[in-house]
């Protein structure tokens, strides 16, 4: 169960990006990026992210997960191509591959409200 | 992200899993648009930004292993991750190493496992340091992770060590994941656990430098083919050698341990053979 290590490495890093915006900021939504090759539940991310955000500045935020191919080149021949069914053997040539793509495991970005209903208040903030 | 975060995060009682595309509320009411539009909204409408972060989720672990690595370079210790699902076959493959390696090799372990001391019992008897990391309290995480591996390195003489074998816990998916400093992952796989592991299983059997098949002894009793077994090991990782071992009847260790030696003369500097005496 990797996913409650990384949703409590996600919640930590929203919140030390949300001190940049104030007492009053929330986190919205969550964008992860995480590679086919990472095993991360979706479900299993969404319900640990759920949990480790409870009483943080996360707490009720979407989170958005977005699934990165994978992607590898043989080292002999040079051939590109996407794996579906995992395995990394050049099918052409039988050479070892490389991974171009599919170790993703990022928080990608944030959607921040900062907190500021009133938009007459915010504005003197700002001033 | 330190484990021990854990106690403060989790409330006692996680909430329902019915949240896929849950969107929160904070402190105040918004209306949908107000969501999405970076620009100031007219009076009653909250301001959102979409803020780029692209941090590396295993970041604060890669810090601690590199921390770790740099420790282990400045002593010259080799160190092996050992990985593979419960059971397969880890501590008997130490208990094996460690009584053919005494007196040629000064050998730490570090033991990790959710709960109980059992095999750091198991190895005493072989007279070497062994430190038990229980990742129970922590939350009972089901791999190590590096700030966990660095408190155990505090524990241990690095000078007195040629070589550190980090036993992980049971599981084959999370402790590929985690960088622990380690010079070499190994992989063990079990013959009775079947030929199809390495497919469906493949980051820990990408990430592994040495697969072991273990518990060949076995082989007469099982309709498991090993060449299989090795033929989808190649598929995910066309690079790594495989040694087929058992460590109830010795068969094949020569092999691991010549490799372990080879590994650790080449971190330490040493070009004689024998290493120097424990």
């Amino acid at each position: 169960m990797h996913e409650m290590s990384l949703a409590m490495s996600v919640v930590d890093e929203v919140e030390r990006v949300l001190t940049g915006f104030g007492p009053q900021a929330r986190a919205v939504s969550v964008t992860l990026q995480v590679g086919g090759l990472r095993a991360v539940v979706p479900e299993a991310m969404e319900f640990c992210f759920e949990a480790a955000a409870q009483g943080t500045r996360a707490q009720g935020a979407r989170l958005d997960i977005e699934q990165v191919p994978i992607v590898v080149r043989c080292g002999h021949c040079g051939h590109d191509w996407t794996v579906e069914v995992i395995e990394f053997m050049c099918p052409a040539c039988e050479g070892p591959v490389q991974v171009l793509s599919g170790k993703e495991l990022l928080l990608r970005s944030i959607e921040v409200d900062d907190g500021h209903d009133d938009y007459s208040s915010r504005t003197e903030d700002d001033a | 992200m330190m484990p021990n975060d854990r106690a403060t995060l989790l409330p006692p009682a996680p909430p329902p899993a019915s949240l896929r595309h849950h969107r929160g509320r904070g402190p105040h009411e918004h209306n949908d648009a107000g969501f999405s539009d970076p620009r100031p909204l007219p009076s009653g409408g909250a301001r959102t930004t979409s803020v780029e972060v692209r941090t590396n989720l295993l970041a604060a672990n890669d810090r601690y292993a590199e921390v770790i690595r740099a420790r282990l370079r400045e002593h010259g210790v080799f160190t092996a991750n050992l990985m593979s699902s419960p059971g397969a076959g880890k501590t008997a493959l130490l208990e094996a190493t460690l009584a053919r390696l005494s007196g040629k090799l000064r050998v730490g372990i570090i033991e990790g496992d959710i709960e109980t001391t059992a095999d750091t019992d198991r190895l005493a008897p072989y007279g070497v340091p062994v430190v038990q990391i229980n990742t129970g309290p922590f939350g009972g995480d089901c791999h190590l992770a590096a700030p966990l591996v660095a408190g155990a390195l505090d524990k241990l003489d690095l000078g007195a060590l040629d070589a550190l074998i980090v036993e992980n816990v049971g599981n084959l998916v999370c402790p590929a994941e985690f960088d622990i400093g380690e010079d070499r992952k190994v992989v063990l796989l079990s013959v009775t656990e079947g030929e199809d592991k390495p497919l469906k299983y493949p980051l820990m059997f990408h990430e592994a430098r040495l697969a072991l098949v273990t518990k060949i002894d076995l082989l007469p009793y099982l309709d498991v083919d090993l060449d299989l077994i090795r033929a989808n090991i190649a598929r995910i990782n066309p690079q790594i050698p495989v040694f087929p071992v058992s460590a109830r009847n010795g068969e094949g260790l020569d092999v691991w341990l010549d490799w372990l030696l080879q590994e650790v003369r080449t971190k330490r500097g040493w070009h004689t053979d024998p290493p120097p005496s424990a």
